[in-house]
Protein backbone atom coordinates (compact mmCIF):
# COMPACT_ATOMS: atom_id res chain seq x y z
CA UNK A 1 0.00 0.00 0.00
CA UNK A 2 2.82 2.33 0.88
CA UNK A 3 4.44 1.62 -2.43
CA UNK A 4 1.38 2.81 -4.27
CA UNK A 5 1.65 6.31 -2.90
CA UNK A 6 5.26 6.89 -2.07
CA UNK A 7 8.71 6.22 -3.44
CA UNK A 8 7.63 6.53 -7.04
CA UNK A 9 10.10 7.39 -9.76
CA UNK A 10 9.11 9.63 -12.61
CA UNK A 11 10.73 10.63 -15.86
CA UNK A 12 11.10 13.89 -17.70
CA UNK A 13 9.21 13.88 -20.95
CA UNK A 14 10.17 16.30 -23.65
CA UNK A 15 7.70 14.89 -26.10
CA UNK A 16 5.42 17.87 -26.73
CA UNK A 17 6.82 18.38 -30.23
CA UNK A 18 5.68 14.84 -31.09
CA UNK A 19 2.30 15.44 -29.54
CA UNK A 20 1.90 18.64 -31.54
CA UNK A 21 2.89 16.68 -34.65
CA UNK A 22 0.18 14.11 -33.93
CA UNK A 23 -2.42 16.80 -33.36
CA UNK A 24 -1.40 18.56 -36.57
CA UNK A 25 -1.63 15.27 -38.43
CA UNK A 26 -5.12 14.62 -37.09
CA UNK A 27 -6.27 18.14 -37.91
CA UNK A 28 -4.86 18.13 -41.43
CA UNK A 29 -6.32 14.69 -42.14
CA UNK A 30 -9.79 15.63 -40.97
CA UNK A 31 -9.81 18.94 -42.83
CA UNK A 32 -8.35 17.36 -45.95
CA UNK A 33 -10.82 14.47 -45.91
CA UNK A 34 -13.82 16.74 -45.47
CA UNK A 35 -12.56 19.12 -48.11
CA UNK A 36 -11.98 16.34 -50.61
CA UNK A 37 -15.37 14.83 -49.93
CA UNK A 38 -17.35 18.03 -50.23
CA UNK A 39 -15.27 19.44 -53.03
CA UNK A 40 -16.01 16.44 -55.18
CA UNK A 41 -19.51 17.57 -56.08
CA UNK A 42 -20.16 19.47 -59.29
CA UNK A 43 -22.74 22.15 -58.69
CA UNK A 44 -24.74 22.89 -61.83
CA UNK A 45 -27.80 24.42 -60.19
CA UNK A 46 -26.96 27.92 -61.34
CA UNK A 47 -26.62 26.74 -64.93
CA UNK A 48 -29.80 24.71 -64.59
CA UNK A 49 -31.72 27.78 -63.36
CA UNK A 50 -30.40 29.79 -66.29
CA UNK A 51 -31.40 27.12 -68.84
CA UNK A 52 -34.90 26.95 -67.34
CA UNK A 53 -35.10 30.74 -67.46
CA UNK A 54 -34.04 30.84 -71.12
CA UNK A 55 -36.52 28.11 -72.05
CA UNK A 56 -39.34 30.06 -70.40
CA UNK A 57 -38.36 33.31 -72.07
CA UNK A 58 -38.37 31.62 -75.49
CA UNK A 59 -41.74 30.10 -74.67
CA UNK A 60 -43.35 33.44 -73.74
CA UNK A 61 -41.63 35.83 -76.13
CA UNK A 62 -41.06 35.65 -79.85
CA UNK A 63 -39.04 38.43 -81.51
CA UNK A 64 -39.65 40.70 -78.55
CA UNK A 65 -43.40 40.23 -78.73
CA UNK A 66 -45.32 38.48 -76.00
CA UNK A 67 -47.34 35.53 -77.27
CA UNK A 68 -51.06 36.23 -77.14
CA UNK A 69 -51.96 33.09 -75.24
CA UNK A 70 -49.58 34.09 -72.42
CA UNK A 71 -52.10 36.66 -71.19
CA UNK A 72 -54.82 34.03 -70.96
CA UNK A 73 -55.34 32.95 -67.34
CA UNK A 74 -55.85 29.39 -68.56
CA UNK A 75 -52.43 29.34 -70.15
CA UNK A 76 -50.97 25.92 -69.27
CA UNK A 77 -47.29 26.59 -68.93
CA UNK A 78 -46.40 22.92 -68.66
CA UNK A 79 -47.94 21.69 -71.87
CA UNK A 80 -47.19 24.79 -73.95
CA UNK A 81 -43.58 25.19 -72.77
CA UNK A 82 -42.95 21.41 -72.70
CA UNK A 83 -42.12 21.25 -69.01
CA UNK A 84 -42.68 18.33 -66.70
CA UNK A 85 -45.05 19.26 -63.87
CA UNK A 86 -43.94 16.49 -61.51
CA UNK A 87 -40.30 17.54 -61.79
CA UNK A 88 -40.83 21.31 -61.49
CA UNK A 89 -43.69 21.56 -59.02
CA UNK A 90 -41.76 20.50 -55.94
CA UNK A 91 -39.02 21.80 -53.68
CA UNK A 92 -36.24 21.22 -56.20
CA UNK A 93 -37.25 24.13 -58.42
CA UNK A 94 -38.88 27.54 -58.32
CA UNK A 95 -40.37 29.56 -61.15
CA UNK A 96 -42.01 32.97 -60.98
CA UNK A 97 -43.27 34.81 -64.02
CA UNK A 98 -44.68 38.29 -63.84
CA UNK A 99 -46.10 40.12 -66.84
CA UNK A 100 -46.80 43.83 -66.41
CA UNK A 101 -47.91 46.77 -68.46
CA UNK A 102 -45.98 50.02 -68.92
CA UNK A 103 -47.17 51.35 -65.58
CA UNK A 104 -46.17 48.19 -63.74
CA UNK A 105 -49.66 46.82 -63.31
CA UNK A 106 -50.09 43.09 -63.66
CA UNK A 107 -51.53 41.93 -66.97
CA UNK A 108 -52.33 38.53 -65.54
CA UNK A 109 -51.84 36.61 -62.29
CA UNK A 110 -48.27 35.79 -61.43
CA UNK A 111 -47.25 32.28 -62.34
CA UNK A 112 -45.53 30.54 -59.44
CA UNK A 113 -44.31 26.96 -59.50
CA UNK A 114 -42.46 24.97 -56.87
CA UNK A 115 -40.97 26.08 -53.54
CA UNK A 116 -40.37 29.81 -53.07
CA UNK A 117 -36.64 30.49 -53.03
CA UNK A 118 -36.79 34.24 -53.59
CA UNK A 119 -35.62 35.10 -50.10
CA UNK A 120 -32.77 32.61 -50.24
CA UNK A 121 -31.70 33.92 -53.62
CA UNK A 122 -31.77 37.48 -52.30
CA UNK A 123 -29.78 36.50 -49.22
CA UNK A 124 -27.37 34.54 -51.32
CA UNK A 125 -25.70 37.46 -52.97
CA UNK A 126 -26.44 40.85 -51.44
CA UNK A 127 -23.86 43.53 -52.06
CA UNK A 128 -22.32 43.47 -48.59
CA UNK A 129 -21.83 39.74 -48.77
CA UNK A 130 -20.22 40.00 -52.19
CA UNK A 131 -17.79 42.57 -50.84
CA UNK A 132 -16.89 40.37 -47.94
CA UNK A 133 -16.94 37.26 -50.15
CA UNK A 134 -19.44 35.52 -47.91
CA UNK A 135 -21.24 32.57 -49.46
CA UNK A 136 -24.12 30.50 -48.15
CA UNK A 137 -23.74 26.76 -48.27
CA UNK A 138 -26.43 24.78 -50.03
CA UNK A 139 -28.09 27.85 -51.46
CA UNK A 140 -30.09 27.33 -54.64
CA UNK A 141 -28.85 28.32 -58.07
CA UNK A 142 -30.85 31.38 -59.14
CA UNK A 143 -31.41 33.42 -62.26
CA UNK A 144 -33.60 36.44 -62.72
CA UNK A 145 -34.16 38.92 -65.51
CA UNK A 146 -36.65 41.52 -66.71
CA UNK A 147 -37.27 42.24 -70.34
CA UNK A 148 -39.25 44.85 -72.14
CA UNK A 149 -41.86 43.44 -74.45
CA UNK A 150 -44.59 44.44 -76.82
CA UNK A 151 -48.01 42.86 -76.63
CA UNK A 152 -51.25 43.14 -78.49
CA UNK A 153 -54.61 43.80 -76.92
CA UNK A 154 -57.59 44.32 -79.23
CA UNK A 155 -55.21 44.95 -82.09
CA UNK A 156 -53.31 47.64 -80.20
CA UNK A 157 -49.57 47.35 -79.83
CA UNK A 158 -48.68 48.15 -76.23
CA UNK A 159 -45.48 48.17 -74.23
CA UNK A 160 -44.91 46.14 -71.12
CA UNK A 161 -42.44 43.98 -69.29
CA UNK A 162 -41.88 40.39 -68.26
CA UNK A 163 -39.89 39.18 -65.30
CA UNK A 164 -38.81 35.56 -65.09
CA UNK A 165 -37.27 34.28 -61.89
CA UNK A 166 -35.97 30.71 -61.72
CA UNK A 167 -34.16 28.73 -59.07
CA UNK A 168 -32.85 25.19 -58.82
CA UNK A 169 -31.98 23.33 -55.69
CA UNK A 170 -31.79 19.88 -57.22
CA UNK A 171 -29.03 17.74 -55.79
CA UNK A 172 -29.66 14.49 -57.59
CA UNK A 173 -29.48 11.29 -55.67
CA UNK A 174 -27.49 8.15 -55.26
CA UNK A 175 -30.06 5.49 -55.72
CA UNK A 176 -30.39 1.76 -55.61
CA UNK A 177 -31.08 0.55 -59.11
CA UNK A 178 -32.24 -2.97 -58.41
CA UNK A 179 -35.55 -2.40 -60.17
CA UNK A 180 -34.44 0.05 -62.81
CA UNK A 181 -33.82 -0.88 -66.44
CA UNK B 1 20.17 33.03 -14.43
CA UNK B 2 19.49 29.96 -16.46
CA UNK B 3 16.87 27.72 -15.10
CA UNK B 4 17.71 24.13 -15.40
CA UNK B 5 14.47 22.28 -15.43
CA UNK B 6 16.22 19.00 -15.16
CA UNK B 7 17.30 19.91 -11.68
CA UNK B 8 13.67 19.92 -10.59
CA UNK B 9 13.37 16.28 -11.41
CA UNK B 10 16.82 14.94 -11.07
CA UNK B 11 17.54 11.74 -12.85
CA UNK B 12 21.10 10.74 -13.03
CA UNK B 13 20.52 8.69 -16.12
CA UNK B 14 19.27 11.56 -18.25
CA UNK B 15 21.57 13.55 -20.45
CA UNK B 16 21.60 17.28 -19.96
CA UNK B 17 19.70 19.58 -22.26
CA UNK B 18 16.53 19.06 -24.25
CA UNK B 19 16.69 15.79 -26.10
CA UNK B 20 13.96 14.42 -28.35
CA UNK B 21 15.27 10.96 -27.84
CA UNK B 22 16.30 10.87 -24.18
CA UNK B 23 18.52 7.95 -23.47
CA UNK B 24 17.70 5.85 -20.52
CA UNK B 25 19.41 2.85 -19.19
CA UNK B 26 17.28 -0.22 -19.38
CA UNK B 27 15.53 -1.02 -16.18
CA UNK B 28 15.43 2.61 -15.03
CA UNK B 29 12.32 4.68 -14.65
CA UNK B 30 11.22 6.25 -17.92
CA UNK B 31 13.05 3.86 -20.24
CA UNK B 32 9.77 3.09 -22.00
CA UNK B 33 8.87 6.71 -22.60
CA UNK B 34 9.89 7.01 -26.24
CA UNK B 35 8.84 3.75 -27.85
CA UNK B 36 5.10 3.91 -27.06
CA UNK B 37 5.00 7.42 -28.45
CA UNK B 38 6.88 6.45 -31.60
CA UNK B 39 4.54 3.51 -32.12
CA UNK B 40 1.58 5.80 -31.48
CA UNK B 41 2.79 8.29 -34.08
CA UNK B 42 3.41 5.56 -36.63
CA UNK B 43 -0.04 4.04 -36.08
CA UNK B 44 -1.60 7.48 -36.44
CA UNK B 45 0.30 8.03 -39.67
CA UNK B 46 -0.91 4.70 -41.01
CA UNK B 47 -4.52 5.32 -40.00
CA UNK B 48 -4.77 8.79 -41.42
CA UNK B 49 -2.94 7.79 -44.58
CA UNK B 50 -5.59 5.13 -45.10
CA UNK B 51 -8.31 7.67 -44.36
CA UNK B 52 -6.95 10.19 -46.83
CA UNK B 53 -6.45 7.50 -49.47
CA UNK B 54 -10.02 6.26 -49.03
CA UNK B 55 -11.52 9.73 -49.31
CA UNK B 56 -9.28 10.66 -52.22
CA UNK B 57 -10.14 7.52 -54.16
CA UNK B 58 -13.85 7.97 -53.41
CA UNK B 59 -13.85 11.61 -54.38
CA UNK B 60 -11.93 11.02 -57.57
CA UNK B 61 -13.55 7.75 -58.53
CA UNK B 62 -16.92 6.40 -59.45
CA UNK B 63 -19.00 8.88 -57.44
CA UNK B 64 -17.65 11.93 -59.20
CA UNK B 65 -17.79 10.23 -62.58
CA UNK B 66 -21.44 9.29 -62.16
CA UNK B 67 -22.41 12.76 -60.95
CA UNK B 68 -20.46 14.66 -63.57
CA UNK B 69 -21.85 12.68 -66.50
CA UNK B 70 -25.43 12.64 -65.20
CA UNK B 71 -25.48 16.40 -64.69
CA UNK B 72 -23.76 17.14 -67.98
CA UNK B 73 -26.24 15.01 -69.89
CA UNK B 74 -29.24 16.50 -68.09
CA UNK B 75 -28.08 20.03 -68.93
CA UNK B 76 -27.77 18.98 -72.57
CA UNK B 77 -31.28 17.49 -72.53
CA UNK B 78 -32.74 20.56 -70.82
CA UNK B 79 -31.25 22.77 -73.52
CA UNK B 80 -32.30 20.55 -76.40
CA UNK B 81 -35.28 20.83 -78.72
CA UNK B 82 -37.31 17.99 -80.21
CA UNK B 83 -35.60 16.35 -83.13
CA UNK B 84 -32.12 16.97 -81.79
CA UNK B 85 -29.53 14.23 -81.65
CA UNK B 86 -26.71 14.74 -79.18
CA UNK B 87 -23.48 12.77 -79.29
CA UNK B 88 -21.58 12.73 -76.02
CA UNK B 89 -18.05 11.53 -75.54
CA UNK B 90 -17.77 9.32 -72.46
CA UNK B 91 -14.19 8.13 -72.79
CA UNK B 92 -13.53 8.25 -69.05
CA UNK B 93 -16.68 6.24 -68.36
CA UNK B 94 -15.74 3.79 -71.12
CA UNK B 95 -12.28 3.24 -69.66
CA UNK B 96 -13.65 2.96 -66.14
CA UNK B 97 -16.36 0.49 -67.15
CA UNK B 98 -13.82 -1.68 -68.96
CA UNK B 99 -11.53 -1.58 -65.95
CA UNK B 100 -14.38 -2.60 -63.63
CA UNK B 101 -15.62 -5.22 -66.06
CA UNK B 102 -18.99 -3.50 -66.45
CA UNK B 103 -20.95 -3.42 -69.70
CA UNK B 104 -20.60 0.10 -71.14
CA UNK B 105 -23.99 -0.15 -72.85
CA UNK B 106 -25.62 -0.21 -69.40
CA UNK B 107 -23.78 2.85 -68.04
CA UNK B 108 -26.30 5.41 -69.25
CA UNK B 109 -30.07 5.04 -69.14
CA UNK B 110 -33.10 7.30 -69.05
CA UNK B 111 -36.43 6.80 -67.30
CA UNK B 112 -38.95 8.85 -69.27
CA UNK B 113 -41.72 8.25 -66.76
CA UNK B 114 -39.93 10.00 -63.93
CA UNK B 115 -37.65 12.13 -66.16
CA UNK B 116 -34.42 10.88 -64.64
CA UNK B 117 -31.04 10.23 -66.23
CA UNK B 118 -29.12 7.42 -64.56
CA UNK B 119 -25.39 6.85 -64.76
CA UNK B 120 -24.03 3.72 -63.14
CA UNK B 121 -21.05 1.45 -63.03
CA UNK B 122 -22.75 -1.18 -60.92
CA UNK B 123 -25.97 -3.10 -61.41
CA UNK B 124 -27.46 -2.02 -58.10
CA UNK B 125 -26.12 1.45 -57.53
CA UNK B 126 -25.94 4.62 -59.54
CA UNK B 127 -26.62 8.32 -59.65
CA UNK B 128 -29.80 9.92 -60.90
CA UNK B 129 -30.53 13.50 -61.94
CA UNK B 130 -33.82 14.88 -63.21
CA UNK B 131 -34.41 16.89 -66.35
CA UNK B 132 -37.33 19.32 -66.42
CA UNK B 133 -38.34 19.17 -70.10
CA UNK B 134 -41.17 16.92 -71.09
CA UNK B 135 -39.63 15.45 -74.19
CA UNK B 136 -39.11 11.78 -74.88
CA UNK B 137 -35.41 10.98 -74.53
CA UNK B 138 -33.73 7.84 -75.79
CA UNK B 139 -30.08 6.91 -75.37
CA UNK B 140 -27.94 4.26 -76.94
CA UNK B 141 -24.21 3.63 -77.16
CA UNK B 142 -22.51 4.56 -80.39
CA UNK B 143 -20.66 1.87 -82.32
CA UNK B 144 -17.92 1.71 -84.89
CA UNK B 145 -18.54 0.25 -88.34
CA UNK B 146 -17.30 -3.06 -87.00
CA UNK B 147 -19.97 -3.00 -84.31
CA UNK B 148 -17.67 -2.23 -81.39
CA UNK B 149 -18.46 0.29 -78.70
CA UNK B 150 -16.44 3.46 -79.13
CA UNK B 151 -17.03 5.26 -75.83
CA UNK B 152 -19.75 7.59 -77.11
CA UNK B 153 -23.46 7.75 -76.42
CA UNK B 154 -26.14 9.12 -78.71
CA UNK B 155 -29.01 10.97 -77.06
CA UNK B 156 -32.13 11.46 -79.14
CA UNK B 157 -34.70 14.04 -78.03
CA UNK B 158 -38.14 13.73 -79.57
Amino acid sequence: MKGLLMNKKGGEKWLSPWWILVLALVGISVVGAVGLFHGAEADVRGIEARILHNNLMKCFIENGILKEEALNEEFDIFSICNLNKEVLDNEDFYVKIKIVDEQGGLLRDEIRIGANYEVECELKNPKEFRERKIEFKDSPGCFNSKEQISYFVNGNNLKGGIEVFTASRQRGSKIPLANKK
Amino acid sequence: MKMNLFKRFPNKNMEKGINFFPKYKKGTAGDDTVYPVVIFVILNLMFFSLLIYFVWSSSGGVTVLEQAYAKQIVLAIDSAKPGMEISIDMDDAFDFANKEGYDFSKVLSVDNESNVVYVRFHDRRGYGYKFFTDYEVNVFPDQTKEGELNGRYIIVVS
